[in-house]
């Protein structure tokens, strides 16, 4: 009897817990904390949230600060030994951001490819509804392709991706920059045709958390980035460039542009972001006003931006405050010791509108900077009154930064913008005023928008100071063997060296620091 | 055999103890063992005669015999039988030898199944309780030095808490699962599972900068009756997937083999120090070479102008507490203005890196309750264990409850049932201190004195230290001058802020053993191991909220995990003699698991708004919450079958046919053989008689590798964004990218071996050899991101290695003073034999911008490391820059070593002499490299003695002067004057080599440009000699002299048994290649870890008493 009872028992448990196990066993291949529906929304604002973009503590304290912010002089810096070297963590960093999911970055060309592999399987009939989000996806990608072309040069492109378009492993091939520039660039022009009819869905106008799906905003976008990329170029492909612009400009309702205030292109941080950029410019020294910007070109033109891009900072004796007497830059050939010594001496970036204001959105593209573009092309090319835009684009400009101030989350007071007396005087002066030699009008457009950049767009800026070698820095040598000077491009990430040997050996040779991308021939 | 002759013996004991026995002639007499220890429990029998007794507890026996004639029987498990003739002897006292033959004569193998040793066709090795516990480890891992033949132990740095890293003949695999399967009283353990494929403490400098530990510490050594392991494919074949890097399976102690109630109490007690601390250099303190120091605003020696009174002009000068070289000025005493605002003398502080640690200890008491019943057997024993590392502000104590029972239902029926609770708490786990030794904002400065540092981490208000450029918070108490601040980093998240672990863990097990019939057995088990975790992390703020800003200070995070394995067995076992002399068994069953985890972390954001109040509601913005669950199911079905021919030839098939989840639906079964013979021959022909035993065994089996739980689907992530339209769902792909053709890896190994004892038994040597593939690796691969991805999961190639394994033992003096000694050696070398199509070398460690790798490549053995060589013109000179310093050639690489050791082992000694007794233990590793990035940045530092040379003219500098153009010009003698009164150096250097149009080199350099520079981070820097290390030790692991108390003299105490003993570990090398680092310095799970350092702890000496006590 009771053995009868044992082997009931027994046969009964083995025979439920092997069912159960049979039906586990593939359930529990996938994780129940993620999903195998890929969603061409989902992947679209995974790509526009990028804190690369938008002015985050990370990009700012490993990557702006510590490389294009130092080589810009668009931010001071603490003078040491490696003050020019790049940090190659924090630089491989800015490339992986680019190519994988992720991190801070947003993994622009992983999620742009999964897109297109997405779009690609779509039924025929649902491919029309979701092609705005591929040209949009498109869009983005280029942008920031372009941008680690301006940072590297030849950078692996057309066959970049290869897991997220088809699953498979394919180690791309190192495109000739170029080649990404031309690609870019057609791929604008068709961006351009295709937005200039196309329709936003209900889904675009959710997901896309840069514009709200206004489709109006994406053709300024595209055109106005295709201005600039093709101004980018001018120097290399003067004929081809000029003949494109002076279309694009001539053209306004067919090639609308960001060249109102109005439509400047910011990503918004998330409403639920707090955080700002104290610590970020801080921990590394950083919140000084740098030199150049402040004594050689805003203050000689009593520039109304000073008080809002500066604060004169003081000391504080026995608990209170006491301001310095005026804006004062810290000498950039300081020793590190007396910098930490002195700071308190010397003015430091605006509490408000820069170190704590947790509003400070991503700047994409301003009309400041598509006004200078035009002044450039109008003076060299002619076609329009290069001293009407440029004079617009400092106006927008002021408007800008004094904009920043004021929607700042800061508590500190708020600046009034200057009146249109301050504002005339300001454009009036000297140093600012559109007169001159056209290379004396061109070294003021592209100061100008030297001083636009800023640190924000720190990229940028260090693609246009290599463009046209405007405004004339000069840089204290540094003592670390090798790196004397800052470079002229950035080292590849030592990963490519390593998991993509292959291709790296091809543009080995022209991974030094001290290579040029095509476009900077001056 | 060994079984059987158990097994009547106590079938014998029971049934006759209990016999009435009639009035005859009375023996009476004390059975005592080699030691003159009293013996309870031995069998007394009268030959011939169903009469017999058993010995009490002090070995007294009471027996009676007709006619004071016959022969009496002696006899226990583990001793040599003696038979006494009677001869009207009414008092027989005798002294049982120990069986060296039946000790270890059963051996557990896979799935609990006990086997004969000498039938056994692949090799194991088996330690005993005494050995895991007679040093007083806190765990039986790091007890295993040096003990079995092809066992690897490696324990990071840190102490008790700190995982151990067990490796068995080599890299198995070159991805995740290094470490063996762990089977306690027949369960599957957790290891450290939990972590998915990643493990703990792979990620470098920029990881978890926590030492953890993994599962293994919680077993208690103290309850560990024998630990076997089992090596190679065809031993561990019945366990599957789960088993290519070998198993470990631990017996945990039953109740006692005696009647009556046993008591043993253990205590040890032991002191933990820092030991073989850098060889610093203590002359000169911080600066850089001139050219810095100027440009930092110093003098050319380093000295910072101090303006004291604020009048403008400077009247003092301090060091550069900033500088993170020390090239500056010497050291002499002079009072100078210091960071923290006092005046001190500026001299070398040559203890300070002891001084930032503290003196450890460790206690552990263990008291165990032991009985035997007709019906039933338990064991019970309780440990604590408290312990505190070297490392400040750390603890933890763990408390153990272990019970093991033996039920006799009937007959036919038992169960056994055993249950372990731990309960463990750890405060402040030790840190890594990479950010001291990786990091230019750390090093420990030659002339800074510790207490410095300990006052100034936190102000009087219990705030963070405050530095200069936040004087305004607190101007009373910030820094005078700015510092590297990494050391006061680390002390106030060591000492002011707070990481607790509270872990509950039970493993259970009932195994419920049924003789169905004649031969027919039945077992049946289910087993749990459970773990609840929780950790609470206090950060206090950091500053006082009314300089908050838009953001706080401060943090709480609380997190839970809950584990468990479900395991359950099922097991049929039939046994026969097919023929005469032909003995066949006969296995089969279900194995079976459910894995579960779940983990749930919360913490604030942004700070605390009120300070210091630890809790979710005080968090400054909204907190972060986080869960996570997985859940992993694996089953089989085996069998086993093996024939015994006249008891000298065996031969045993195994097969396993098996399923699990982590691998993708279409291949995720698969069937693991195993074929294993063994032939004593000795037994089988007549061979001389100085062999006392001999046996050769082979064996071939396939064991596998399943990958990590949810590594290889294909998945996306979703975020909610807070957006400017409303909620918006964000979808990431992963950066691990996913492979759903992934297969299982198999590794297939051939194994031999002979085993022989000579000399009766003086002397026993066991030799085996293996060879094995495994194929379709699996691993991480790493990608270019390039590719959409930084890694995928993926079956990458083939590795071929083989091995040679030798055990020696010998007892060359026996009697009064008795010597044994025990060696072993184990060579294994593995080769990437083929990697998949496009791939030719796998990297597995990437520094300094590529400059130093550890890579595996087609051909080669895996582990090699590779460097970026100095360059060298066609002739073979070096190339030497206009700047005076080698040029490094980034075109090619150039081999530097290999991490992996050439040989493995240890020697292990008892000497006994009447009641005293020494063991002790050496362990060695010898050949291979290391590379420790960290020692070059301190070479380049100058913070070692050995960057003394070119310092000045005692130490080799060459005397020169500076001409007009800033050109270094070579001066003839340090006599020598410079032109017109300039000044005169010592500190110059001249590389061999020659420029770049083939001169010979004239650009003399001064000392602190070219360690600055020579040796700086990244791929400029000559990594060879900077980065890569020897590493070959011979230590001396283990000592432990003992005494046991004289029986009669413990008696009066009313101890059956008192030892006392005085234990010390890791307390010297003999010898050892590395002079400013511990060669066991290295942590991590990941093979390569294990030749790789980037900064984690000081190593550590450890001493201190035992006491081992039975009632």
């Amino acid at each position: 009897m009771k053995r009868v009872f044992i082997y009931i028992i027994s046969i009964t448990t083995a025979f439920t817990s092997l069912t159960a196990c049979k039906n586990d066993l593939e359930d529990n291949f996938y994780n129940p904390e993620e999903t195998t529906q890929a969603s061409i929304g989902g992947f679209f604002t995974e790509m526009l949230d990028n804190n690369r973009v938008r002015p985050s503590y990370w990009d700012i304290r490993t990557f702006v600060a510590v490389q294009p912010g130092v080589y810009t002089q668009s931010l001071s810096f603490g003078t040491a030994n490696s003050m020019y070297q790049q940090n190659a963590g924090y630089v491989q960093n800015r490339w992986d951001d680019f190519y994988r999911p992720g991190a801070d970055g947003g993994g622009a060309m992983a999620h742009y490819r999964a897109i297109e592999a997405a779009y690609a399987a779509l039924p025929e009939a649902e491919k029309a509804s979701a092609e705005v989000f591929l040209q949009a996806a498109k869009v983005i990608m280029f942008d920031e392709a372009s941008e680690m072309v301006d940072l590297w040069g030849d950078i692996p492109f057309s066959e970049a991706g290869s897991l997220n378009l088809s699953g498979t492993v394919l180690k791309p091939k190192f495109d000739k920059a170029e080649d990404v520039y031309n690609t870019i660039l057609t791929g604008l022009a068709e961006a351009s045709t295709y937005f200039a009819s196309a329709q936003a869905t209900p889904s675009f106008q959710k997901q896309d958390i840069m514009l709200s799906g206004d489709i109006d905003m994406w053709r300024r976008y595209v055109n106005s980035l295709r201005l600039r990329l093709l101004m980018r170029t001018s120097f290399v492909n003067e004929g081809t460039v000029q003949q494109e612009i002076t279309e694009i400009l001539s053209n306004p309702a067919q090639y609308p542009l960001v060249d109102e205030t109005q439509y400047n292109i910011l990503l918004a941080p998330l409403t639920n972001y707090i955080d700002n950029l104290n610590n970020a410019l801080t921990e590394v020294g950083s919140f000084s006003a740098p030199e150049f910007m402040l004594e050689q070109v805003l203050k000689p033109a009593n520039d109304p931006r000073i008080e809002v891009l500066f604060d004169k900072y003081g000391r504080t004796v026995n608990n209170i405050f006491v301001p310095n007497t005026e804006f004062k830059a810290m000498p950039l050939n300081l020793g590190s010791e007396a910098q930490t010594q002195t700071r308190e001496n010397y003015a430091i970036l605006d509490s408000a509108t820069f170190l704590f204001n947790d509003n400070l959105p991503g700047v994409v593209m301003t009309a400041s900077e598509v006004n200078l573009l035009k002044a450039e092309a109008f003076e060299r090319w002619g076609g329009g009154e290069p001293e009407q835009v440029y004079g617009l684009a400092l106006q927008q400009s002021v408007e800008f930064y004094y904009n920043l101030n004021n929607t700042s989350s800061s508590t500190r007071p708020k600046e009034m913008l200057p009146t249109a007396a301050e504002m005339n005087t300001f454009l009036e002066s000297p140093t600012v005023a559109y007169t001159g030699t056209m290379q004396e009008k061109l070294a003021k457009i592209w100061t100008q928008k030297w001083v636009h950049f800023g640190f924000l767009q720190a990229v940028q800026s260090w693609s246009e100071y290599r463009r046209t070698d405007y405004p004339q820095l000069t840089f204290i040598p540094a003592t670390l063997a090798g790196y004397e000077a800052p470079p002229t491009r950035l080292m590849y990430p030592s990963s490519e060296n390593a998991y993509n040997s292959t291709n790296y050996q091809a543009v080995r040779d022209k991974d030094v620091r001290t290579g040029k991308i095509f476009w900077d021939v001056k | 055999m060994g079984n059987k002759s158990t097994f009547t013996l106590i079938t014998i004991f029971l049934f006759f103890c209990c016999q009435v026995t009639w009035a005859q002639q009375v023996i009476r007499g004390k059975v005592t063992d080699e030691q003159q220890q009293p013996l309870p429990g031995v069998t007394v029998l009268l030959k011939g005669t169903p009469t017999g007794t058993s010995t009490d507890t002090e070995g007294n026996y009471t027996l009676q015999a007709p006619n004071g004639s016959g022969t009496l029987v002696f006899s226990f498990i583990g001793y040599i039988t003696r038979e006494v003739p009677v001869n009207n002897q009414a008092t027989i006292n005798v002294n049982l030898a120990t069986d060296a033959k039946a000790l270890g004569e059963v051996v557990v193998t896979a799935l609990g199944i006990k086997r004969e040793q000498r039938a056994l066709g692949y090799a194991t090795s088996t330690v005993t309780a005494k050995e895991l516990t007679e040093a007083g480890n806190t765990n039986f891992a790091s007890a295993l030095y040096g003990k079995a033949a092809g066992v690897k132990i490696t324990t990071a740095p840190g102490g008790a808490t700190s995982g151990v890293n067990v490796q068995i003949r080599g890299i198995n695999s070159l991805a995740f699962n290094n470490q063996p399967l762990y089977v306690v009283d027949g369960v599957l353990i957790r290891n450290n599972n939990e972590t998915g494929g990643n493990g703990a403490n792979n990620g470098g400098y920029w990881s978890d900068q926590r030492i953890r530990g993994n599962g293994i510490l919680d077993i208690n050594p103290a309850d560990i009756e024998t630990l076997t392991v089992l090596k190679g494919a065809s031993a561990t074949a019945l366990y599957g997937s789960d088993a290519a890097s070998g198993v470990i399976v631990i017996t945990t102690k039953k109740g006692s083999k005696r009647p009556g109630l046993g008591v043993d109490v253990n205590y040890t007690y032991s002191m933990e120090e820092v030991a073989f601390t850098p060889k610093y250099q203590n002359v000169y303190g911080p600066g850089y070479d001139r050219e810095t120091n100027l440009s930092v605003g110093g003098t050319e020696e380093g000295w910072i102008p101090v303006d004291l009174d604020g009048d403008g002009t400077a009247e003092s000068v301090r060091p550069n507490f900033r500088s993170w070289a020390q090239f500056g000025p010497k050291m002499e005493g002079q009072l100078v203005p210091w960071w923290d605002g006092s005046t001190r003398a500026f001299s070398a502080q040559p203890d300070n890196y002891k001084d930032f640690y503290q003196t450890g200890y460790s206690s552990i008491i263990n008291a165990a309750l032991s009985n035997q019943t007709d019906k039933a057997s338990y064991r019970l024993s309780y440990t604590r264990n408290d312990y505190e590392g070297v490392q400040r502000g750390g603890n933890m104590n763990r408390n153990t409850f272990n019970l093991n029972s033996t039920l006799k239902v009937s007959d036919k029926l038992s169960a056994d049932i055993v249950a372990n609770y731990v309960k463990s708490y750890v405060k402040n786990r030790p840190l890594q201190i990479n950010r001291l030794t990786a990091s230019y904002d750390g090093f420990l400065g030659r002339s800074e004195d510790m207490s410095v540092w300990l006052n100034n981490y936190q102000t009087s208000a219990g705030y963070k230290y405050v530095l200069p450029a936040q004087a305004n918070r607190n101007p009373e108490e910030a820094l005078a001058y700015n510092i590297r601040p990494e050391i006061l980093n680390f002390l106030w998240s060591q000492l002011r802020n707070r990481e607790e672990e509270n872990e509950d863990r039970l493993i259970t097990s009932a195994t419920l053993n049924y003789e169905i019939g004649k031969g027919f057995r039945l077992r049946g088990r289910v087993g749990n191991d459970f773990t609840s975790r929780s950790i609470e992390g206090r950060q206090y703020n950091e500053y006082p909220i009314a300089f908050n800003e838009n953001n706080s200070t401060g943090a709480y995070n609380t997190s839970k995990g809950r584990y468990s394995t479900l395991y359950g067995d099922a097991l049929l076992s039939y046994t026969n003699n097919l023929a005469q002399n032909l003995e066949v068994t006969v296995n089969g069953g279900f194995q079976g698991r459910k894995e579960s985890y779940r983990d749930q972390a919360s913490g604030t954001r942004d700070g605390l708004t009120t300070a210091n109040w630890f809790s979710l509601n005080n968090s400054f913005n909204l907190p972060t919450t986080s869960a996570s669950r997985a859940e992993v199911t694996k089953y089989a079905y085996l069998g086993t079958v093996s024939l015994n021919f006249k008891d000298y030839l065996y031969l045993e098939g195994t097969g396993r046919q098996e399923y699990t989840s982590t691998l993708p639906p279409a291949n995720n079964n698969y069937f693991y053989p195993s074929v294993n013979a063994g032939f004593v021959f000795t037994d089988a022909f007549k061979l001389p008689t100085f062999l006392s035993y001999g046996k050769v065994r082979a064996s071939y089996g396939v064991v596998g590798n399943a990958p990590p739980f949810y590594q290889a689907n294909i998945t996306y992530s979703q975020t909610p964004l807070q957006t400017i339209n409303g909620p918006v769902p964000a979808l990431s792909a992963k950066a691990s990218y996913g492979n759903e053709s992934l297969k299982a890896e198999n590794k297939y190994e051939a194994e031999f071996g002979l085993e022989t004892r000579i000399l009766n038994n003086k002397i026993g040597v066991d030799l085996s050899y293996y060879n094995n593939k495994v194929k379709n690796q699996i691993l991480q691969l790493s990608l270019p991101t390039s590719t959409g991805a930084s890694s995928r999961i993926s079956n990458i190639g083939e590795i071929h290695s083989y091995g040679w394994e030798l055990a020696l033992n010998a007892t060359p003096i026996s009697g009064v003073f008795n010597w044994d000694t025990r060696f072993n050696f184990a060579l294994n070398r593995s080769k990437v034999h083929s990697l998949t199509e496009g791939l030719d070398e796998l990297v597995f460690y990437d520094a300094e911008q590529s400059a130093v790798r550890v890579v595996a490549r087609v051909g080669e053995t895996i582990g090699d490391i590779y460097v970026y060589p100095r360059a060298t013109d066609a002739n073979g000179n070096h190339i030497i820059g206009e700047n005076g310093l080698y040029v490094i050639d980034k075109t090619r690489y150039e081999k530097a070593g290999n991490i992996l050791p050439k040989v493995v082992g240890g020697i292990s000694n008892t000497i006994s002499f009447k009641n005293f007794s020494l063991d002790f233990l050496v362990d060695y590793r010898l050949g291979g490299q290391i590379v420790s990035t960290p020692l070059k940045y301190a070479y380049g530092a100058g913070m070692f003695e050995n960057t003394m040379q070119y310092r000045d003219e005692e130490n080799g500098g060459l005397p020169y002067y500076i001409d007009v153009n800033s050109n270094k010009v070579l001066l003839p003698s340090h006599n020598a004057a410079a032109p017109n009164g300039g000044t005169v150096y010592h500190d110059g250097l001249l590389l061999d080599g020659v420029t770049a149009e083939g001169d010979p080199n004239t650009t003399v350099v001064d000392a602190a440009y070219y360690y600055m520079n020579t040796f700086y981070w990244g791929a400029d820097s000559w990594n060879k000699k900077g980065s890569v290390y020897d590493n070959s030790f011979v230590k001396m692991r283990e000592l432990v002299l003992g005494y046991n108390l004289p029986a009669a003299f413990a008696q009066k105490l009313k101890f059956q048994n008192l030892r006392v003993s005085l234990v010390g570990r890791n307390l010297f090398y003999f010898w050892r290649t590395l002079e400013n680092l511990d060669p066991e310095a290295p942590i991590g799970t990941q093979w390569y870890r294990q030749g790789i350092d980037e900064g984690s702890s000081a190593a550590t000496r450890s001493y201190g008493f035992q006491i081992n006590a039975s009632f």
